[in-house]
């Protein structure tokens, strides 16, 4: 065979090696596409075959128990009967998942007690022990969702595990999961957080119920991760908390513009009329950004007693978005500020009166 | 017997509220999109409707729209994950009898088709 394929011409062997790649091919996506249908066909025939159970199973545990407490015995029945294969498990849990995003109430924690005498948990458990990313978003959006508590996992771990979605997760478990310490992931923090990680923890964080909710002005420190001292004082300003005021107004001693700005934002967003004297000495030594923080500040705490500062920054700074800042807290103090309007809206400069129709207009958001 | 027909394309859901009306002495009909439920309502008589704004084909608010056309007035639920102010209103003002927002609890449901279908008599 060799011998009578050598003696072809080097184009023809070419030719036949091509041949036979391209037919190698094409056997190969065929025993693919048979491999896949055949898959998905057995995993449909195991849906068709599972569904009515795991609704029989649902109906007769969650939705419409003949007893309070769940029946050890059926369910011990149910699992040894059905639950031996692993696709089956993980489809039954998809559907209990499923299911808590639908139903609100007692189904939940129904379901919760369903999911362990199943003994359901202890896939994911599994899972967590593996080095890949998918499993464990896997398993601890499982635990969470389901909500249980595992006091064997390596959360610090997983807190400061590479991928940031597993971070993310786990903090989350930690603050959902952990009633008597959940803030200790402000504690042990010591990688900066994203935007998205703020934005994430600052949802969490505000949509849960506590028992008692910490002062976060205990991470609003100089020494603390800026990323979480942004983010605590985002949480100081959404929970209203005044006594983390001083420290606040500590940070503006703080060599981070950055920082400086977040506070002076926590410090407006609070209406702390008390620290104006301060901001308003800072505003000559600030650079732009920080400026209009300060300008933005004034116009919320809504004092009044520095709108001729706010004045001259309207008609004397050379930078437009000062001079727009300036006007939209004088148009801001309301009432107050409206023999200051009034004043410049008379001045004849077409500057001033752009300026102040950007600064009046509704659908511009400062 | 009371017939209701239930508009949902997440089958597991319609599934288990066909049991759970059914388990209540409901007739269910069920529709998994909004081109099936047109035609049931084109053909049938319900005592109510139960219905998703989401769905393939026609959206709920398109059936609402159709069902506000027809002469009999049939009671109508928005069953939706939608908690958008827009929605709600349209929703009621297509002629939405109720709105429950997803998560529910199965005992709100019931009571709240109790109420309208007692009050439809």
């Amino acid at each position: 065979m060799m011998q009578l394929f050598m003696s072809f011409p080097l184009f023809i062997q070419a030719a036949l090696i091509i041949i036979t790649l391209s037919l190698l091919g094409w056997v190969v996506t065929l025993i693919n596409l048979l491999y896949n249908r055949w898959k998905g066909n057995r995993e449909d025939q195991e849906r068709r075959d599972t569904e009515p159970l795991f609704q029989e199973l649902f109906l007769h545990h969650i939705f419409l128990p003949k007893t309070e407490e769940l029946q050890p015995n059926v369910l011990q029945e149910f699992k040894m009967k059905y639950l031996g294969r692993k696709r089956v498990r993980r489809r039954l849990v998809a559907d209990m998942l499923h299911y808590q995003q639908l139903f609100s109430g007692t189904i939940g924690s129904r379901m919760e007690q369903l999911y362990v005498s199943l003994e359901l948990h202890k896939d994911s458990l599994k899972y967590l022990k593996s080095r890949k990313p998918k499993k464990l978003l896997l398993a601890l959006n499982e635990f969470l969702n389901m909500h249980l508590l595992l006091t064997d996992i390596d959360l610090e771990g997983l807190q400061k595990h590479k991928h940031p979605l597993v971070r993310e997760i786990a903090r989350r478990y930690i603050l959902k999961m952990t009633p008597n310490d959940p803030f200790q992931i402000f504690t042990n923090l010591d990688e900066p957080l994203s935007k998205r990680e703020q934005i994430e923890l600052f949802k969490v964080i505000t949509e849960m119920e506590y028992r008692k909710l910490p002062n976060f002005a205990m991470w609003i420190q100089a020494d603390r991760q800026p990323s979480l001292i942004s983010l605590c004082l985002k949480l100081a300003v959404y929970f209203q908390q005044y006594d983390s005021i001083p420290v606040i107004t500590r940070l503006l001693e703080l060599e981070d513009a950055q920082i400086r700005k977040e506070a002076i934002n926590a410090l407006g967003k609070l209406h702390q009329d008390k620290a104006e004297r301060t901001l308003v000495a800072l505003y000559d030594h600030e650079e732009e950004d920080v400026k209009i923080e300060i300008l933005k500040a004034l116009g919320r705490i809504n004092s009044g007693h520095y709108l001729n500062l706010l004045k001259q920054a309207c008609e004397q700074e050379e930078s437009i978005a000062l001079r727009k800042h300036a006007a939209h807290s004088i148009y801001n103090h309301r009432e107050r500020g409206q023999e200051v309007w009034d004043t410049l809206r008379s001045k004849e400069d077409p500057e001033i009166q752009t300026v102040l129709n950007h600064a009046a207009n509704k659908l511009i958001r400062y | 017997m009371k017939r209701i027909l239930i508009i949902e394309n997440d089958i597991l859901l319609l599934k288990t509220l066909k049991s759970l009306l059914e388990a209540r002495g409901y007739q269910t009909v069920l529709a998994k999109d909004g081109k099936e439920a047109l035609s049931y309502i084109e053909k049938e008589k319900f005592d109510l409707v139960l219905t998703d704004l989401m769905l393939p084909y026609a959206s709920g608010m398109e059936i609402l729209e159709k069902l506000k056309t027809a002469t009999h007035k049939t009671p109508v639920i928005i069953v939706s994950a939608s908690h958008s102010e827009d929605s709600i209103t349209e929703g009621f003002n297509l002629g939405a009898d109720d709105y429950i927002k997803k998560p529910f609890t199965p005992g709100e449901l019931i009571s709240r088709i109790t109420r309208l279908i007692d009050r439809a008599e």
